[in-house]
Parts: structure tokens; sequence; C-alpha cells
């Protein structure tokens, strides 16, 4: 039965052969068969746009670590609405309330962030959101008098 | 239909890589990432087994996996960011300040 | 959902909404906020109590089976409530020294009860796991609390990566099982394991979350309806490697010296007894209800960790100079000894269990507590010669202290000494012998370094300045129900044991 069931994927690694070689091929026969005159201009990162100014391994400000983790958090958890979704008209009342509750929880949740500035982008970097800690959640303003 | 040893041992496999990076990275971030993929294992190993068994409790349980994994993850980063704060290091081998 | 399921989970739902609400608080109110965070958190713990007493008497399972409000149950939810209540009382003066945000350290508190409830009361290994993570995920902040000091920090780091990865044996653990079974209700993997069920059906044969999903294909019985042995031996294996971590039993207790001493002085407390007891809470149930020790070797493997627990935790004590890790070893012995009286595999094993969690607890906070007032500022204090003399400076808190360190070395008319003696006893009825003379042996070496602290509080003059401020009034209150507790233990045991052993028989009843 395997033999079979990997029969079908046969097709697929035929596909992925003739792209393989329609994408390599194309690239080979142009570099064997162009012409070479690289210019500044033409070795730029980006021929038509901006002049790239610095280097690109900057240090990130917190605040995207910690807006990663907060969207990390409410995008996981919503995760639990889409088996409710598809059983939503079984469970009747009950499953609905269930899930307001849960949106609830996750609403403070919300609530707690917001009013701590962790969405905050306009603060100042010293003084800036969550009290200018960012680090940590458990943190936030009211960890102040340091 | 691929057999359900291959399921489990791929899982097993993933997991001894993540157990195999927690204890020879030093890296915190690249640690806290093989744990990530000794989760994923197991999470691997209840969706075989969930199918196999034609139950979809464990479907229901990477569920909640997903979601222990994802808050570890945000307690984690925060706890990284803080020991960086206060070290400037991500090497666990400098994070050093107590010895037996 | 029907009344009796909420009740069974009314200590942990009530826990949760507090824990929002003080967070909630922490965030909206600007003026005075430590001392009502303290108080609503206070008051949320009471009412979880309260909220138990309407599990008396106890019914049967709730949500299908997920939940058993058992006495075993009821037991372990007092004492994490009980020993909530006193870290809250400890923690409010320690809070404002340090400067730190009242509002989120309580709510995280609450939270960590409520996962610990879970532990205790979960009759299905992916709940017990949702409840472990709960606590340890705020457990695991409240240990980096001081976030500007490097080593609360460190210990944090440390405490999280070393757990995160325990935890991911003990599911490893858990999916194993699941595919030996076909189920993670603790009670229909007995009934598999003894036979009585087919592992492939087994998942349909109890209500579960989606236990009544339709089958999608015939039964293909891929495990050929019997249970393999070597997969469970492994599950055994993984899920033991996780929950020891969870109780720092050697040899994976690595963290447990570097956690302690980094972490706040509350949250110590709090880990040594709350999360410990939890922690046991999951692997009585896990070990006696679902898998017969009579069949599975784990009394063997628990017997191997409990020599090592208590030899490693009372030989690396001798060397300590800090309070904060000078616990931290004897915690680790102490796991030990409960191991011992776990390894006995009988009812009355489990209810010693329960009853030295319950001395262990008491006597542990009262001495914690006096390390978090000692401590000062910054916790600048923490060494043993800053005890040289305390017995004259300050007579009453260096009393609370002695009492609490003559129960842990386990001196008679101390709750600390019937536990040990209970643990010998029950691992001597079950033809430990070896085992009990090593704890014995133990009991005695352990006495060195409690003895140090001691004679240094007692008989030796004060190197160094050391503050004594005035004691708070609620630390007061902690001191005097750990120390009284301790002594009442000591004298008239009957009550705790009597319970403890009424709930053991009920877990093994449903063996």
């Amino acid at each position: 039965m395997p033999n079979t069931y990997f029969q079908n994927y046969l097709v697929i690694l035929l596909m992925l052969g003739v792209v393989v070689l329609l994408a390599g091929g194309m690239i080979v026969l142009s570099y064997l068969l162009g012409q070479h005159r690289p210019s500044r201009v033409k070795l730029s990162p980006y021929e038509c746009g901006m002049v790239p100014t610095g280097d690109a391994r900057q240090r990130f400000s917190v605040k995207f670590y910690l807006v990663a983790m907060v969207f990390i958090l409410f995008d996981v958890e919503i995760v639990f609405l889409y088996p409710w979704a598809v059983i939503f008209h079984e469970l009747r009342m009950f499953g609905f309330l269930e899930m307001l509750l849960f949106l609830l929880l996750v609403g403070a949740g919300f609530a707690y962030l917001w009013k701590m500035g962790v969405l905050d982008w306009t603060g100042s970097d010293t003084g800036g959101p969550a009290g200018g800690t960012g680090g940590s959640p458990a943190g936030g303003r009211a960890g102040g008098p340091e | 239909m691929v057999p359900l040893s291959y399921y489990l041992i791929l899982s097993a496999i993933l997991f001894t890589l993540g157990v195999a990076g927690f204890l020879f990275k030093r890296n915190i971030v690249t640690i806290f990432m093989s744990v990530e993929l000794m989760l994923n294992a197991v999470n691997l190993t209840f969706v075989a087994l969930s199918y196999s068994l034609r139950q979809l409790d464990g479907q229901i349980i990477v569920f909640f996996v997903m979601v222990i994994a994802a808050a570890e993850a945000a307690v984690g980063l925060a706890i990284i960011i803080t020991v960086f704060r206060n070290r400037e290091s991500l090497n666990v081998d400098r994070i050093d300040l107590m010895k037996l | 959902m029907s009344p009796e399921d909420l009740i069974a989970v009314l200590p942990e739902a009530i826990l949760t909404v507090v824990a929002t609400a003080v967070m909630l608080l922490a965030a909206f109110r600007t003026k005075g906020k430590e001392e009502w965070c303290g108080f609503v958190t206070l008051l949320g713990l009471l009412a979880a109590m309260a909220a138990l007493i309407l599990q008396w008497p106890p019914q049967g399972p709730a949500f299908d089976g997920m939940v058993l409000a058992d006495p075993f149950s009821f037991f372990f939810h007092l004492l994490f409530l009980g020993i909530a209540i006193l870290i809250v009382l400890s923690s409010a003066s320690y809070l404002r020294q340090e400067r730190l945000a009242a509002g989120e350290y309580y709510a995280l508190l609450l939270f960590a009860t409520a996962g610990m409830g879970l532990m205790a009361a979960a009759n299905d290994l992916i709940l017990s796991f949702i409840g472990l993570e709960i606590s340890s995920l705020s457990s695991y902040v409240l240990v980096g609390f001081r976030r500007r000091v490097a080593i609360s920090s460190e210990s944090a780091l440390k405490y999280f990566l070393l757990g995160s990865f325990a935890t991911a044996f003990l599911l490893y653990g858990i999916a194993l099982l699941f595919g030996a079974t076909g189920t993670t209700r603790l009670t229909v993997i007995r009934e598999v394991l003894r036979g009585g069920l087919n592992p492939v059906t087994a998942g349909n044969s109890t209500e579960g979350i989606v236990g009544g999903s339709p089958v999608l294909l015939p039964a293909a019985a891929q495990l050929g309806g019997e249970v393999p042995t070597s997969l469970i031996a492994l599950a055994i294996g993984l899920i033991f490697v996780g929950l020891a971590f969870k109780v720092s039993a050697a040899p994976f207790q690595v963290w447990t010296p570097d956690v302690y001493q980094g972490a706040p002085t509350p949250v110590t407390a709090f880990l040594a007894t709350g999360s410990k007891a939890a922690a046991f809470a999951l692997f009585l149930r896990v070990f006696t209800v679902a898998l017969d020790g009579a069949v599975y070797p784990w009394p063997s493997l628990l017997w191997v960790s409990a020599v090592l627990s208590m030899f490693v935790g009372n030989l690396a004590a001798l060397w300590q100079s800090n309070m904060k890790r000078l616990l931290a070893y004897s915690s680790i012995a102490h796991a030990g000894y409960m191991l011992v009286a776990f390894t006995a595999n009988s009812a009355e094993g489990v209810a010693t269990v329960m009853f030295y969690l319950v001395a262990y607890a008491l006597m542990n906070l009262g001495a914690f507590a006096v390390i978090a007032h000692m401590g000062n500022q910054g916790e600048r204090y923490v060494a043993i010669e800053d005890y040289a003399g305390l017995g004259f400076r300050s007579p009453v808190l260096a009393g609370c202290l002695s009492v609490c360190l003559l129960s842990l070395i386990g001196i008679p008319l101390t709750g600390g000494f019937l536990g040990k003696f209970y643990v010998f006893r029950a691992a001597l009825r079950s033809d430990l012998l070896g085992l009990t003379v090593l704890g014995v042996l133990n009991s005695a070496i352990a006495a060195y370094y409690y003895l140090k602290v001691l004679v240094a509080m007692y008989m030796s003059e004060p190197t160094r300045e050391v503050p004594a401020p005035p004691v708070p009034a609620a630390v007061a209150c902690v001191l005097a129900v750990c120390a009284g507790g301790t002594l009442l233990l000591g004298i008239a045991p009957q009550s705790v044991l009597n319970f403890a052993l009424y709930a053991a028989q009920w877990l093994q009843g449903r063996m």
C-alpha cells in the first residue's frame, strides 16, 4: 500500500524536475551567453530607488520585540475560535457564552496592555512605552519609582 | 498511506535534535528555539497518533500545546530581554553570577 | 455544563477572575493601589476557600471526567490556598521595600495558584499539563520579578529554560501514553492497562471533549488491540523526568539552588512550598491512579531518585553560607524524603507524602518569612553570619526561625519529626529497609547544617552591623501561624493525617 501512495507523488517529483531544469537553464544560459559590463549603478542593491545608508546590522528598538510577543499571543489565542466556529450551532447558547467569556478574558489582557502603554509608539525611547522598560509584560509603568 | 511508524520516528528524531540543540548550543535564543522544536515534535506525534487512532482528541491537544508554546515564547522572550539588559550578553556561558 | 461542573472548578474560576481584576486594578487605579491589590487578592483567596466548601461532600467526576473534585484535590486545594494567603501576607512589606509592582505580582500569584489547583484536580493529562504550564509560566515571571537585579533575571532565565525543557519531556511522555492507550483520561488509562478496554476504542468509551465524535473509519487496530509495554515504559520514564524536575528531585535538581537564590524571597517560599506540593499532587495522581506500581517498575525509578536527592541535597547543603541556597539544598533533600514515602507505593505512603507537604509548607514558609524580613532592602543580609547573635537582638524572630529549623531537622514535638517518622514507617511497612536506613542516615547528616544556623543565632557574636527593623503585623501573623502550626502538627497530627489517609484511600480506591 505505501508504494501506490508514494506513486501519487511521482507527478510532483516530475514537475519539480522540470521546474529546476527550466529555472536553472535560464540562469546558466544567460550567464554563458550574456555580456558582462558591471558598473557602479548596476551593482547597487536597489538599481532604482533609495541609496542605502548605514549598516543593516542595527539594534532594533525593544518595542518591536514587545509588539511581536503581544502579536503572537493574541494571534494564537484566536486559534480556538476555529474549532468553535465549526460546531457553533451544535453548541448553542452554552458555547456562545463560553466563547464570550474567553474573549472577555483575552480582552482584559488587551485592556491591560493598552493601559500600560505597550501599544504606544510615540513615546520617546528613554521614557517610552511600559515605563521605559518594555522588557517584561510584568513590569510596566507600575514598576515606576526606581 | 504513510505508516504511523514513519511519523513517530520522524518526531523522535526531531525531539532528539531539540534535546541536542538545547544541550550543545550556547546562544540563549537558539536554546529556546530547540525547546520549541521539541514541543513541535511532540505535536507531530499527537497528530499522527490521533489520526491513526481515529480520534480527534490528539488534534485538539495540539491546539492547546500551540497556545502554551506561544505563551511560553512570550514569557521567554521577555526574560531573555531582561537578562540582556542586565548582562549585555546572550551567551549562556557568561550567565554565571551564581555558581555551585 | 451542569451546576456540579461549575462547582468543581469554582475555586479556579474565582481565582482567575480575581487575578484578572487585580491586574486591571493595577493598570487603571493610580492611588493606593498596592493596598487595594493586596486586599482584593486576600479576599479572592478567601472566596476560593469558601467555594471549596461547596465541593464537600465529594462528588463524582465533572466535565465528563476531566476534573475530579475528590478529597485528594480538596486537601491540596486547602494547602495551596493556605500557602498563597501566607505568601500574600508576607509579601506586602517586601514589595514595598523592594519597590516592585504589587498588582502584577499578586495577579501572577493568583494565576499560579489557579494552575496548581487544576493540577491537583485534573483527571486528564492534558488538563494537568495546562495547569502545570499556567503555574510554571507565572512562576517564571515571578522569579525574575526584581528585573533590575542581575541575579534575579539570571534565575528566571535558568528556571525558564530548564523548566520548559522538562515540560517538553513531560509532554512527550503524555503523547506516548496517549499513543499506547488511546486516551489521556487517567482513570480510562488505568482500565486500558488492566486489559478492560481496547486502546483503539478507549477514547470513545467515555465522553471526552470530542469523545463522542464519529469514528471516521472502522477501528483499524493499528496497535493490534494490545498495549505495547515498551512504549508505556518509555512514557513513564519521560513523565518521570518532567515531574522530577518540578519537585526538584535528583538528578534533575540542578536549577533549584540558583533559582531559589535569585528569586525574590517570598517567591522562593512559594516555589519551595506551593509549586513543590502541586507537582507532588500531579505526581501522586498520575502514578498511583493510572499506572499500577505493581506492574510497571516506577517504584524502582523513585527509589534511585529518592536516594540521590537525599544525598545530593544534604551533602551540598553542608558547604552553603547563603541562607536561601541552604534552604534550596534542604528542599532537594526533603523532596527525597517525600519520594521515600512515595516509593512505598501504598495508601499510607501517599497519605504520608500529603502530611509531609503540609508540615514542610508550614516550616518552610516560616523560615522564608524570617529570611525575607531579615534580608532588608535589596536582600543584603542573607548570609548565615548575618544571623549571628539574632537570638539576643530579636528573640521572637529567632525563636520562630528556631522552631522552623528544628522542625526541618526533625526534632520531636514538631511537624517535621512526625513527617519523617511517618515516612520511614510507610517505607518499612513496604519492606524498603535499605531506603529507610539511608533516609535515617541522611536525617543525621542534615542536622549539622541546620544546627550551624542555630549556633550562629544563639552562640556567636555578630561580625557586622545588621539592622533589625520592626516586624510588620502581617509578617508577625505569618510567623505565628507557621511556628504555631508546626508545633501543633507535632503534638496533634491526627486530624491532618486522617484526612490525608482518607483522601489517599479515595485515590487508591479508584485504582
